[in-house]
């Protein structure tokens, strides 16, 4: 497919992006490094960047050394000096209104250039429809052709621009994955619609940046960028129907406790992939298959989950799952379930491939 | 010198605490500001140092969440409404008058009821972290997270209302600012003679005028929603969370220029007091004024590039925004032009005044590259704009209050502050300063979003957010030995003369502290700089033709000077009575409303009976 960059261009961008000063003091190890651009649009915002960021060091440069050379030069040396009185200069004060209007034009007219390039509502094309959602405090993320439902982590193949529809029901949200795409906001009321192009496949970072509550600080998600066969057998992957746990075993004793609606789990999850309204958890289609979980702030594995099922307070304090199941067993608020239940629904939840 | 001495009715001050709760003399008033104000300004200060050591190390423990972002959302409040602008309204009441050759401002009353607001508004403020929990949803509040769905608390109420009382404080004063300004200077005095201070407060008085109805407004609004069920700002019923962040930024922007304006004042004074010059380029300097206060109210949607506002929008709200720099540009090179070749005395004021235009200068170019919409993109929301709001507010509006204490400290007490503290707290201040604010525009350029409570450490910002927590200490450090140095300097004896600085506006021509009268002469004023054409005639172009003045009127008239006056706190407390009426309302039956009606009734009944003077 055409799109508006070239490979070169690109790389041509990432070299300058090599050759500044961020680069220079640290950047491994950085995963949201704005300068450390994956994408052509990333790229784009980050050559913009380097280029005010120069221009401002020289402007400084200029102004600062004046300062520090006026201030040594001229201090006062005799009790009665008196110094010529200048009023001002008009040329001077001319110069100096009209060389920074001169720079801010040029800065200007790169900016609405950029902004063809990279803007949220300029899609480069038209490629796969998604719904991220911003919920309290994760991320929901759709396929609506595929029905699929997850959380936390964005699958997306190289090469193929996302149409992102950004929704809310609660609160405003930002969606934001540094190193491929700037930030939309995710506004309840109106869905903006931004859009991201991945054509180096990897997992990059994440976070909402928009202060949404308690656990703003932990609403992160992942973007995995994959190649096209890869991408598609995880999308089929995700449309399977649940597995049945075999009688008796562990796991359907953890789906009994978690169909049962005294517990409260399928007041806010279900375990089916579903296009029906969003709900205030995750929707748990294929949990075992993700890398993470709880706003993506803990590794998938059974050590987490038992934690977190076992007092979830403790483990992002304020979390509305927490609120939900503290009626669960009031003498133990924070441990709403028995260890008993703990280990049936880590196993079923762990069977959920 | 044409010296015209005057009868006058007292000569000396009234003491005790009741002539304090009863002042209406507008150095006490401003003192008072400056107390207050200064004190909320160490609360803020030390809300600021708790966020920092929270996130001095990843997975911080120190708070919760939710009290660390009560913290975050009381440091921008306080800092903002309660620290920066009554410590401008503070440096206003006291020099403005004086610079002006004026006797008080031109409501007394007025001005007391304008402190008893901010007062109260700020203790309301702060007794909801006794009453329920503080407000969290961050001093931008942004709906819906403030409606009731979300946020169920008391505390977006009282924020809400105290944001109100601050409002009308705010207004009362501003009004009696124009007043004074336009109708009080001296003979001579003309407008384009103001000092800039005068400008920079004038301007800024006019913006609160014009900004405040807008966030007046948005909080209605919202307090409707939250208490009678209207749904303005909520989008299930066909409300617009936009709405509110329209409404509010454009207060929010000029907001700005409200606290940077006396600061680009007070730094103008000092610049041309200590090396011996007339500011450079004194028209531009006025201009810029008029202009950055004007272009301030079309730049507010640079604040809201991420929302999906259309791209049209985009860019011309990122036009109007780089046109600001214009003006702020020729600002701070006018600035460098008045320190050129001139006779510097490098007193701890004039340091903080050179600090302030280096550091400032880093505010303004941050501020450019966040005007740039595909840039801003990236970094809005992170700490870049922390780093960039902080270079404005604290090396902008900070530096030059503190530049302006060490200036006038003389002026109002008659006792300097120790200038080898000053020069301690003046370094500290700088190398935290970089080391917190600075190192805020690179941890925001490696991705870490603001307002958040904790960060893990796979994300590589461990470093800087401990760099940025010894930074903020330093700068804690200095303003501790600041306020020491104070207390210290209070105990002194009075060693400084009328004009100890070499001064070149009026404030310099009365003794120090001046007395209640203000003047009892008035020299000419026949440039910016009276006083410097009246010591130095020689040196000064407008020495040959001084308009003579004469004050005296036959050596009969009288200094008609306020009474001193019960009713301005009694007015603004029963209406801060009323508010915490409306703030209990649903659980007292509304019965605060109408007693806080009484109240106020009572002290405008008062108010009126008494004569002014």
């Amino acid at each position: 497919m055409r799109l508006f960059w070239s490979q070169k261009s690109r790389l041509l961008a990432i070299l300058i992006i090599s050759l500044t000063f961020f680069a220079l003091t640290g950047c491994a190890g950085t995963p949201q490094d704005i300068l450390r651009a994956y994408s052509p649009a990333a790229a784009e915002i980050a050559n913009l960047f380097n280029i005010l960021f120069w221009v401002s060091v020289a402007v400084f440069v200029l102004v600062e050394g004046l300062l520090v050379f006026f201030v040594l030069r001229y201090q006062r040396r005799a009790q009665d000096e008196h110094p010529e009185q200048y009023h001002g200069n008009t040329r001077l004060e001319v110069t100096w209104t009209l060389v920074p209007a001169l720079i801010l034009a040029v800065v200007f007219a790169l900016t609405i250039q950029t902004m063809g390039q990279v803007g949220p509502t300029n899609p480069p094309a038209q490629g796969i429809p998604i719904t991220v959602a911003g919920q309290r405090w994760w991320w929901s993320i759709e396929y609506p052709e595929a029905k699929v439902r997850t959380a936390g982590i964005l699958h997306m193949p190289t090469g193929q621009v996302m149409n992102v529809a950004l929704h809310s029901e609660n609160v405003i949200h930002s969606f934001w994955v540094p190193s491929l795409m700037g930030k939309t906001d995710v506004m309840p009321g109106h869905d903006n619609s931004t859009w991201i192009y991945g054509n180096i496949p990897g997992t990059y970072s994440g976070q909402c940046t928009e202060y949404c509550g308690t656990q703003h600080a932990n609403m992160l998600f992942r973007v995995k960028v994959q190649s096209p066969e890869e991408f598609q057998a995880w999308l089929q992957s995700q449309t399977a129907p649940a597995v049945e746990p075999a009688p008796g075993s562990l796991e359907a004793t953890g789906k009994e406790i978690f169909l049962n609606p005294n517990n409260k789990c399928i007041g806010c999850h279900s375990i089916e992939s579903t296009d029906a309204p969003l709900q205030d958890g995750p929707n748990l289609a294929h949990f075992a298959s993700r890398e993470c979980f709880a706003g993506c702030i803990y590794e998938n594995n059974r050590d987490n989950l038992t934690r977190w099922l076992e007092n979830p307070e403790a483990m992002k304090p304020g979390n509305l799952m927490a609120k939900a199941l503290m009626t669960l067993r009031p003498e133990t608020p924070y441990h709403p379930l028995t260890a008993d239940q703990v280990a049936a629904l880590t196993a079923y939840l762990e069977s959920l491939k | 010198m044409a010296t015209n001495v005057m009868t006058l009715p007292r000569t000396s001050e009234p003491t005790g605490l009741w002539s304090w709760i009863t002042t209406v003399d507008h150095k006490r008033i401003g003192i008072l500001y400056l107390i207050t104000a200064g004190l909320f300004f160490l609360i803020g200060g030390i809300e600021a140092l708790i966020i920092r050591t929270q996130l001095a190390a990843p997975n911080g423990t120190l708070v919760s969440p939710d009290v660390y972002n009560e913290l975050f959302t009381m440091h921008g409040t306080t800092m903002i409404f309660l620290a920066v602008m009554p410590l401008n309204t503070g440096f206003g009441n006291y020099v403005v008058p004086l610079m002006i050759g004026a006797r008080d401002m031109a409501f007394p009353r007025l001005n007391a009821f304008g402190y008893w607001l901010f007062l109260f508004g700020g203790l309301l403020l702060y007794s909801s972290f006794f009453l329920g929990g503080a407000p969290n949803a961050g001093w931008f509040g942004y709906a819906p997270m403030t409606e009731r769905a979300f946020n169920p608390g008391n505390g977006i109420n009282f924020w809400i209302l105290s944001l109100q009382l601050l409002g009308i404080s705010s207004i009362v004063g501003a009004l009696n600012f124009i007043v004074t300004i336009l109708n009080m200077r001296a003979p001579g005095m003309t407008i384009n003679r103001l000092p800039l201070f005068v400008w920079g407060i004038l301007v800024t008085s006019l913006l609160l005028i014009f900004a405040l109805p807008s966030i007046t407004v948005a909080l209605i609004l919202l307090l409707f929603d939250r208490y009678f069920g209207t749904m303005f700002y909520l989008p299930s019923a066909q409300g617009d969370p936009l709405l509110w962040q329209n409404l509010f930024w454009f207060f929010g922007h000029p907001e700005v220029y409200i606290m940077i304006m006396p600061a680009f004042g007070i730094i103008s004074e000092i610049l041309a007091t200590y090396s011996r010059k007339p500011i450079f380029g004194y028209a531009a300097m006025a201009f810029a004024f008029a202009g950055i206060s004007f272009i301030s109210f079309t730049v507010w949607a640079h604040h809201m590039f991420a929302t999906g506002i259309s791209p049209v929008a985009d860019i011309v709200f990122a036009g109007m925004s780089f046109l600001v720099a214009v003006p702020t540009g020729i600002k701070i090179f006018n600035w460098l032009g008045t320190i050129w070749k001139g006779s510097l005395r490098l007193t701890t004021a004039f340091l903080f005044a050179a600090g302030f235009i280096g550091q400032f200068t880093i505010g303004g170019l941050s501020g450019v590259m966040l005007a740039t919409v595909p840039v801003d993109w990236q970094i809005t929301d992170t700490y870049f704009v922390v780093g960039h709001l902080h270079y404005v507010l604290f090396a902008g509006a900070i530096l030059a209050l503190f530049a302006g204490t060490y200036h006038w400290f003389p002026k109002m007490t008659g006792k300097f502050l120790n200038e080898r503290l000053g020069q301690a707290h003046f370094w500290l201040t700088m190398i935290g300063m970089i080391l917190v604010f600075l190192t805020m525009h690179y941890i925001g350029v490696l991705g870490m979003p603001r307002r958040i409570y904790t960060y893990a450490p796979a994300q590589g910002w461990d470093l800087w957010n401990m760099i940025e927590t010894i930074g903020a200490f330093l700068v804690g450090l200095g303003a501790l030995i600041f306020f020491i140095n104070i207390l210290i300097s209070l105990r002194q004896p009075k060693t400084s003369q009328g004009d100890p600085w070499d001064g070149q506006t009026l404030e310099w021509a009365t003794s120090s502290p001046p007395p209640v009268y203000n003047f009892a002469s008035m020299i000419p004023v026949s440039s910016p700089r009276p006083l410097w054409d009246a010591k130095y005639g020689a040196h000064s172009e407008f020495a040959g033709d001084p308009k003579k003045v004469d004050l005296s009127g036959g050596g009969t008239a009288q200094v008609h000077l306020p009474n001193p006056s019960f009713w301005p706190i009694v007015l603004a407390f029963g209406l801060s009575f009323m508010l915490v009426g409306i703030l209990f309302g649903p659980e007292t039956g509304w019965l605060g409303v109408p007693i806080g009606v009484v109240i106020m009734f009572v002290g405008l009944i008062g108010w009126l009976a008494q004569p002014a003077e």
